[in-house]
């Protein structure tokens, strides 16, 4: 009768198990086939991770898995004596190789030449290879020697870097990945399953079929139906219902429940190695929110908060079972934290912004209807002036008045006629020219404006725009002495 | 899974790591690589304890000056270096060139006379114009008669009152009338040619 221990480390993920006897061909068969080897030196059978078939196999042989009982670093140590009495053996061997041909190099040390056609002439020859294969065999082993040393140490290095907080907390974002993808297929069949249920119909399924019409989480059909040769006669209807009975099948599934709680308790472990989660302390926001349920596979999840204080979690689909049961939750700032605290989730800690290398624009004012006008008759000042003794007729322009919305649609793309520009203290726009690879303002901003410059024309300045239904502001501009030449002109 | 499996022993995470130093590369060996000769040099090497023996069989060594007439890879030189001959006092001779070039790259032979030419032609070119109070060799087996007889027709005193000596390694069936055989060898003496019995002479020519 053969007594079985069945363990699992939680520290590399693998079960083991431990006979006591040889094991019978069909029980060996049996667990060779579930991915378990035989580990010599250990004397165990070993599985190189945890799954769902590799646990019941286990739990039938031995009643019950047990924690594994050594470590990983003892096991790293049993395994670099071993490697180490294997570089010692390679000494030996190439110190033995070593003295052998120069046992046989002794034939030849009086000098005795190989008699090229004497009958002696294939043993000395024979000789001579055995000593040049046997120096060989030394140097070969020689050169072993510094691999198992190299070998023995990687051993004990792997040990510890596999325990490490580096490695841990790489473990841990690699866990969490593993989560959101178990946790995205139960989203789309929840998906899937909803939209199949609400459009029943079998036109509705030929126009998904026909247009090819997806979900953003995956296909409502799988596409290789229409090609696969078990799948290709069926009707819309009945893809519809496979499609369904798929979803339901993974859904209910058994194991990829197993999967999520496994890979949560492997979650568990690794934080635990890092001490105790903290409550979070600060003020719980729906960006925070989101940010957790998103890490725990949620799908698109939305936190508003409500008027009482509370905090509202919805998603399309289920929410993750390990944070609640059902497409929202509603809970307060403290049972927020309490929840994120229980699922190992801390609140990371925010970043300060990199600070932009570009200078800060000048402020962006919405001039009031009375600074707009002053600054489109100061625009056609300086127009008229400009145009002055060459025969050209400045043109003059109006301000625009407009809604933000109207201003918004006027602004769209590159060249819109809706423009922001920076005015300088005398009025005049602030352009900017590239002189010897740098680029160069006409003068120093005050401020941003809105303009106009639909309508266009040449010798016709550009319209100083007024949102109407936005706060306006006074210019930043001394309008008495810039527009005084132009008063004693009229006077 | 129940939530209690999600924990750890209470056992420290981690564990210090020991610094493994670079192992220290192999120290760089020489290994010669075996000169490559044709058989017809009869290039089978006197072993060190032989040619040890041999040079005993001189007495004192130092400055006699000595013939090494097939010296092949050096072993009989080397045994008489080792015995306190002076290269100065050493002709070799070696017919085959990859030996004759082995021989001139050795460092202690510096100053010995190094001569690449058949010993038989060697001998006839200087019989009666020089003579060696001591050779020592070990001849090619097939000629071995014919080597022997060109040394022997080049042993003289050269002034010393000792009487000139040869010492040779030859094949046991080996007979000559003034040599007198030291010391019969062991099968697989050679470890090119086991099977082949060896014994060591030496021949004397006395004085006038």
């Amino acid at each position: 009768m053969t007594d079985y221990t069945a363990t699992y480390s939680a520290e590399d993920n693998k079960l083991r198990l431990y006979a006591s006897t040889r094991l019978d061909d069909e029980t060996f068969a049996r667990i060779k086939e579930a991915g378990f080897r035989w580990a010599p030196k250990q004397e165990l059978f070993v599985a190189p991770r945890w799954t769902p078939a590799r646990e019941d196999i286990l739990t039938d042989l031995a009643g019950e898995i047990e924690p594994e009982g050594t470590t990983m670093a003892e096991r790293a140590e049993a395994k670099a004596e071993r490697l180490d009495a294997l570089a010692n053996k390679r000494a030996a061997q190439s110190n033995a190789f070593m003295r052998a041909s120069e046992d046989l190099a002794r034939a030849f040390e009086g000098g005795q030449p190989i008699l090229v056609g004497h009958h002696s002439e294939r043993k000395a020859r024979k000789t001579q290879e055995r000593m040049h294969a046997l120096a060989d065999k030394a140097v070969k082993a020689h050169r072993a020697i510094d691999y198992w040393q190299w070998k023995a140490e990687s051993v004990q290095h792997h040990a510890n870097r596999k325990n490490s907080d580096r490695t841990r907390a790489n473990r841990i974002k690699t866990l969490l990945k593993e989560l959101r993808d178990l946790q995205r297929a139960y989203n789309h069949a929840a998906l899937v399953l909803e939209f199949w249920e609400r459009n029943d119909k079998p036109e509705q399924a030929a126009h998904v079929i026909e247009r090819g019409l997806a979900l953003p989480t995956g296909d409502l059909i799988p596409w290789r139906w229409a090609y696969d040769d078990a799948t290709k006669d069926l009707t819309p209807e009945e893809m519809r219902l496979k499609a369904m009975e798929n979803a339901r099948a993974v859904l209910n599934g058994p194991k990829r429940a197993r999967w999520i709680a496994h890979v949560l308790g492997r979650l568990s472990y690794e934080r635990s190695m890092f001490g105790d989660v903290p409550r979070f302390g600060g003020t719980v926001t729906p960006v925070i929110l989101q940010a957790f349920a998103r890490e725990h596979g949620a799908h698109k999840p939305k936190a508003t908060a409500t008027e009482d204080g509370r905090f509202i979690l919805e998603s399309t689909a289920p929410l993750p079972l390990h944070i609640a049961d059902g497409k929202t939750l509603d809970l307060d700032a403290g049972e927020w934290a309490d929840l994120m605290q229980s699922a190992g989730y801390a609140v990371p800690e925010p970043t300060e912004r990199r600070k932009s290398s570009k200078p800060k624009p000048a402020t962006l004012i919405n001039p009031t209807l009375e600074d707009a006008e002053k600054l489109q008759a100061l625009w056609a000042k300086q127009m008229q002036e400009a145009c002055a003794g060459k025969g050209i007729d400045a043109k003059e322009n109006t301000v625009t008045q407009t809604t933000q919305a109207r201003y918004s649609a006027l602004s769209k793309g590159d060249y819109g006629p809706g423009q922001t520009v920076e005015i300088g203290a005398d009025g005049r726009r602030i352009r900017g020219t590239w002189q010897r690879m740098e680029y160069v303002k006409t003068g120093e901003p005050v401020c941003r404006i809105r303009i106009n410059t639909g309508g266009g024309d040449f010798h016709k300045p550009d319209s100083v725009c007024h949102i109407t239904d936005k706060p306006a502001k006074a210019l930043p501009l001394d309008f008495a002495a810039l527009m005084a030449p132009q008063m004693e002109a009229a006077e | 899974m129940r939530p209690g499996l999600y924990t750890r022993p209470a056992k420290p995470l981690s564990i210090p790591v020991e610094r493994r130093r670079g192992v220290a590369p192999l120290a760089p060996r020489e290994i010669a690589a075996p000169v490559i000769v044709d058989k017809a040099t009869e290039c089978h090497v006197t072993p060190p304890d032989v040619a040890e023996r041999m040079v005993a069989i001189f007495g004192d060594c130092g400055d006699v000056m000595t013939l090494e007439p097939s010296a092949g890879t050096g072993a009989l030189l080397t045994a008489l270096l080792n015995a306190g001959q002076s290269p100065f006092e050493i002709c070799a001779i070696e017919r085959e060139v990859s030996l004759y070039r082995g021989l001139t790259l050795r460092k202690d032979l510096h100053g010995a006379g190094c001569i690449s030419q058949c010993f038989l032609e060697y001998a006839e070119e200087w019989k009666g114009r020089g003579d060696f109070p001591r050779i020592i060799m070990n001849p090619p087996f097939r000629k071995v008669k014919q080597h022997i007889a060109a040394a022997v027709s080049l042993m003289g005193q050269q002034g010393h009152r000792e009487s000139a000596q040869l010492v040779a390694l030859v094949p046991i069936t080996f007979e000559h009338p003034d040599a007198q055989t030291v010391e019969e060898l062991p099968p697989g003496t050679f470890s090119t040619a086991p099977g082949v019995r060896t014994k060591i002479i030496l021949i004397e020519k006395p004085g006038t």
